[in-house]
């Protein structure tokens, strides 16, 4: 983990000198323990902030879909993307919201990032003093103690069964731990869900549903979510009520997904964001799974691809118009 | 006034069977679903956690969602619900922090103190009494020192319950919460000076736990420089979400809308967020705060700058749970700090 | 305790188009109730929240002075989702009203003071309450002379056109009808209103100034007001923001620590100098 830090932190330096880019967006320490934060470094003194490990969660692929204040006049923006923060970018740059000319991409592939939450409720409130990391474990050293983790048991869902952890694009790419997983599908979350009832569907549905608060973290942490104005908010017409209702609760979260159809890369950003643990993908990965095997697509893979649900192809399936229920 | 009497562990149950017993007792539970409290039926499902709950209590007296009034499209008749108080039932919130009841007196001088009433708030707020729990355990989130609260605090609780190894010292700090404790009937010996040396010791222990996140004092002069250059890097990492103001127990804005249905319809009060783009968006276009750095300032300013001029008063109360709750942990700790010692 | 919330039902009792583009109207509305009617109590600058159930509501100055006996007149043009489906009101209809809220332009300051009225397009509203206040035979010789200087786009859009004209045959007060571009058949003077202000060169002895109009009219008055020597203690200005619940606690309205249903709308130059300028 030094290593890739350090080789982060060269190129990312050479970058600003180099006035190649003008922002770098990575990752720091955060303030809460075994959390990293976003990090805007503009000057090559401050790259020293910048790191890497285990806690980079966040789709910094977020910040570029409107427009940064503080952006550098000669607007090269620099980005860290992990596999899913790329395939995002990729997403970005086919919608037209990014110029591919406009970024320097430093890809990093990802060993999988770690449920911070999982692994605090493991640790009990210890006081965390320092974290260690090698290719397989964590090491977490506490008051009066030390403990370690084996990665693979901590990471998140959409992380276990990523089979694209080496960025769709880069310019510079580091390489961490070497892993070539296969693409699954459909996902084992998704198939296990889809054997219940449809009683029981809709039961779990409403109750994961019930926590919502309708905070729109799961929305701003989407990087494919840069509507101006979202359709929850629109008065012209007013789609839906504000309350935090089942009713509206529901109309947010379908349409919302259903807005994500040939656009979401399974990043988990949401599930992230949502401060009531809301199994968000449970709904999002069975979108990616249907697109999968409809259309044979999945975004983010390709900056020649054309928008799915805006590109018409004369041999697209059409059987789903005439399927049963 | 104030009396401090004790109460043993194996009356404590007791104790709260009567005031479920007389009254409506609402509090912290394992089930509390995104309201952040439950109507208690029995003593154990009290559940309090260390330091501050998941949810503030804001949800009680100002819910997300509020029917102002009903109405009928084609009579235009209005239906402004007002719930009758029974006399001598009161609706008793228990399992707040400090930090929580000092919120509740914060909303209070937005809703009740001045002339203008909000009526929803004011009724609910009228026939409430506030039971809180003293802090042993602050969490390290935590800044409530930091912005004049302390784990002992008594702004907003009628009643403040110290938890003890063996026992509990109950301390009613209103008239109400001194008629609310006579009114169980239960005999309660008075804290002894051993109980209340006890009692000190824990909280000093607790104090001690905290840490000084900033430093308010020369807040006021900082934020008094609107256009300082340091919001344009504040505000970088924050992704526009409402998680800080939805779980800040002192933030109040809200929307207000039409919902119908056919000819029936409500209008309702749903919480919002200044951190939302179209939260000050003009029918015409114009939008006096178009990028997330005014946003940001705003949120800042009213919840340390404004409220002072408005009402006195900072409206924070170092619960910590922005900290905790931010997505890209964007930390108001470090924010304010970062102000203070701007040059 | 009474509900601040709870709309006022009143009655549309007549409907002026008041300009060419056809997007601005005047509604006169009459409270149904006889206690809302005695409670209703206003001084020019004030506004109210029109409600229409179901749809929403828009806070609109009151455009007629407590003088003009019962009428409740608020102009309103068709900008957003709530004025739109107002705009589709008839006469006869129901709609309701909160309010008075906010405060009014300086009355006491003004007594004994000549008073300029600076006014552009459809912002005249509540200056029109305040000439119409001012003019009311009680109340005229509480205030010196009384010049107003009133402007628009075109012609086409000069609200309350009838009154105007009266104005300028009216021997107890001075006004200025300008507009920015005349048409073929307009016989008054052409010119932005800051510029026929500056023309006229107002005299800043003893004068308050309301000044009400779009932004960028506001932006090139202030300057030839202090310019003639009016200190920003005496210059005053209503401003417009989005607004819900009317009585400062919705958090949507301020400007600094004032809330624009409450602390204002009507605000003096000086004070406006003193808050953040985000508006």
């Amino acid at each position: 983990m030094k290593r890739v830090q350090s080789e982060l932190v060269e190129n990312v330096s050479k970058l600003l000198r180099e006035n190649k880019v003008g922002l770098f967006i990575g990752y720091q320490d955060g303030s809460l323990p075994l959390r990293t934060s976003p990090c805007f470094v503009t000057k090559h003194e401050d790259v020293q902030r910048l790191v890497w490990n285990s806690f980079c969660a966040n789709n910094l692929s977020v910040y570029l879909k409107s427009v940064l204040p503080g952006l550098p006049a000669n607007g090269r923006i620099g980005i860290l993307c992990k596999g899913c923060d790329s395939r995002s970018l990729v997403n970005l740059i086919v919608e037209k919201q990014v110029k591919r000319e406009d970024v320097v991409i430093i890809g990093i592939s990802c060993p999988g990032v770690v449920n911070t939450d999982r692994l605090l409720a493991h640790l009990e409130g210890k006081k965390i003093v320092d974290v260690e990391e090698n290719d397989e474990d964590i090491v977490v050293k506490f008051d009066g103690g030390e403990e370690r983790f084996a990665r693979r048991d901590y990471l998140y869902e959409s992380c276990l069964n990523c089979a694209y952890p080496t960025p769709s694009v880069y310019d510079i790419l580091i390489r961490v731990g070497k892993h070539s997983p296969k693409p699954v599908f459909p996902d084992p979350m998704i198939n296990e869900f889809n054997k219940k009832s449809r009683t029981e569907r809709w039961q779990i549905f409403e109750q994961e549903l019930s926590r919502c608060i309708r905070c729109y973290a799961c929305r701003n942490a989407c990087p494919n979510c840069y509507c101006k104005e979202c359709f929850a908010e629109q008065t012209k017409p007013r789609w839906f009520g504000l309350t935090n209702e089942h009713s509206d609760v529901f109309f947010y979260h379908v349409v919302r997904i259903l807005h994500q159809a040939g656009r979401c890369v399974d990043c988990g950003a949401c599930v992230r964001a949502c401060p009531e643990n809301i199994n968000l993908r449970l709904f999002t990965r069975v979108l990616v799974d249907e697109v999968k095997e409809r259309f044979g697509y999945e975004p983010g893979l390709s900056l020649n691809d054309s928008s799915l649900l805006a590109t018409f192809s004369t041999d697209d399936k059409q059987e789903f118009m005439a399927e049963a229920d | 006034m104030a009396r401090d009497c004790v109460v043993h562990n194996k009356d404590f149950d007791r104790f709260l069977a009567l005031l479920i017993e007389k009254h409506s007792v609402f509090g912290p539970s394992d089930n509390d679903g995104s309201n952040g409290f439950t109507r208690i039926e029995t003593p154990e499902q009290i559940k309090l956690h260390r330091g501050v709950a998941h949810f503030s209590f804001k949800n009680f007296f100002f819910p997300q969602t509020e029917v102002l009034f009903s109405f009928d499209l084609a009579s235009k008749k209005i239906d402004a619900a007002n719930k009758e108080t029974e006399d001598g039932k009161y609706d008793i919130l228990i399992g707040l922090r400090p930090c929580d009841a000092l919120a509740v007196d914060l909303l209070d001088q937005v809703f009740v103190v001045p002339d203008t009433k909000d009526v929803y708030y004011a009724e609910r707020r009228s026939k409430t009494r506030i039971i809180s729990f003293a802090c042993n355990e602050p969490c390290a989130t935590c800044f409530c020192e930091s912005v004049g609260c302390a784990p002992d605090s008594e702004v907003g609780a009628d009643v403040i319950i110290y938890v003890l190894k063996d026992r509990y010292i109950i301390r009613t700090v209103s008239q109400a919460g001194e008629e609310l404790i006579n009114g169980t009937g239960m005999h309660f010996d008075a804290a002894s000076e051993k109980d209340r040396a006890e009692k000190e010791q824990m909280m000093t222990d607790a104090k001690s736990q905290l840490t000084r996140a900033f430093s308010v004092d020369e807040l006021d002069d900082k934020l008094a420089n609107f256009d300082a250059s340091y919001w344009k890097q504040i505000c970088q990492k924050c992704i526009g979400c409402g998680i800080c103001t939805y779980f800040c127990p002192t933030c109040h804005c809200f929307d207000i809308t039409d919902d119908t249905e056919g000819s029936q319809g409500r209008r309702i009060r749903t919480w919002d967020s200044c951190m939302y783009p179209l939260f000050t968006l003009h029918a015409s276009g114009h939008n006096p705060r178009p990028t997330k750095k005014e946003r940001m300032r705003q949120r800042i300013m009213h919840k340390f700058s404004y409220s002072m001029q408005q009402y006195g008063r900072r409206l924070c109360v170092g619960c910590g749970r922005c900290v905790v709750h931010c997505p890209v942990n964007l930390d108001l700790r470090a924010v304010i700090r970062e102000i203070t010692e701007a040059k | 305790m009474s509900n601040p919330y709870v709309p006022m039902p009143a009655k549309i009792e007549s409907i002026v188009i008041e300009n060419e583009a056809r997007d601005i109207k005047t509604f006169n509305l009459s409270l149904m109730n006889d206690t809302d009617k005695e409670r209703f109590s206003f001084l020019p600058g004030q506004f109210a929240e029109l409600s229409l159930l179901g749809i929403g509501e828009c806070p609109i100055g009151i455009a007629s002075s407590p003088t003009e006996g019962g009428c409740l007149l608020f102009t309103v043009k068709r900008a957003g989702f709530v004025t739109t489906q107002l705009h589709r009101a008839e006469v006869g209809d129901t709609i309701g009203i909160r309010g008075p809220f906010g405060n009014t332009y300086p009355l006491d300051l003004m007594e004994g003071k000549n008073v300029l009225i600076v006014g552009g397009g459809f912002a005249f509203t509540t200056l029109r309450a305040t000439a119409k206040y001012i003019l009311e035979g009680n109340n005229r010789n509480r205030f010196k002379d009384l010049t107003i200087v009133y402007g628009a786009r075109n012609p086409g859009e000069l609200i309350y056109k009838h009154e105007l004209w009266e104005w300028e045959k009216a021997k107890d007060l001075k006004i200025y009808i300008t507009v920015d571009k005349g048409d073929k058949g307009w016989k008054r003077r052409e010119g932005f209103v800051p510029t026929v202000l500056k023309e006229i060169a107002p005299n800043s002895d003893s004068a308050v100034a309301l000044v009400c109009g779009p932004p960028v009219m506001i932006k090139f008055t202030l300057p030839v007001l202090l310019e003639f020597g009016f200190a920003p203690e005496t210059i005053f200005l209503s401003l417009e923001m989005r607004m819900k619940c009317g009585i400062g606690k919705c958090g949507r309205c301020n400007i600094g620590h004032k809330y624009v249903c409450k602390d204002g709308p009507v605000f003096s130059y000086a004070q406006l100098n003193e808050l953040p300028q985000e508006y």
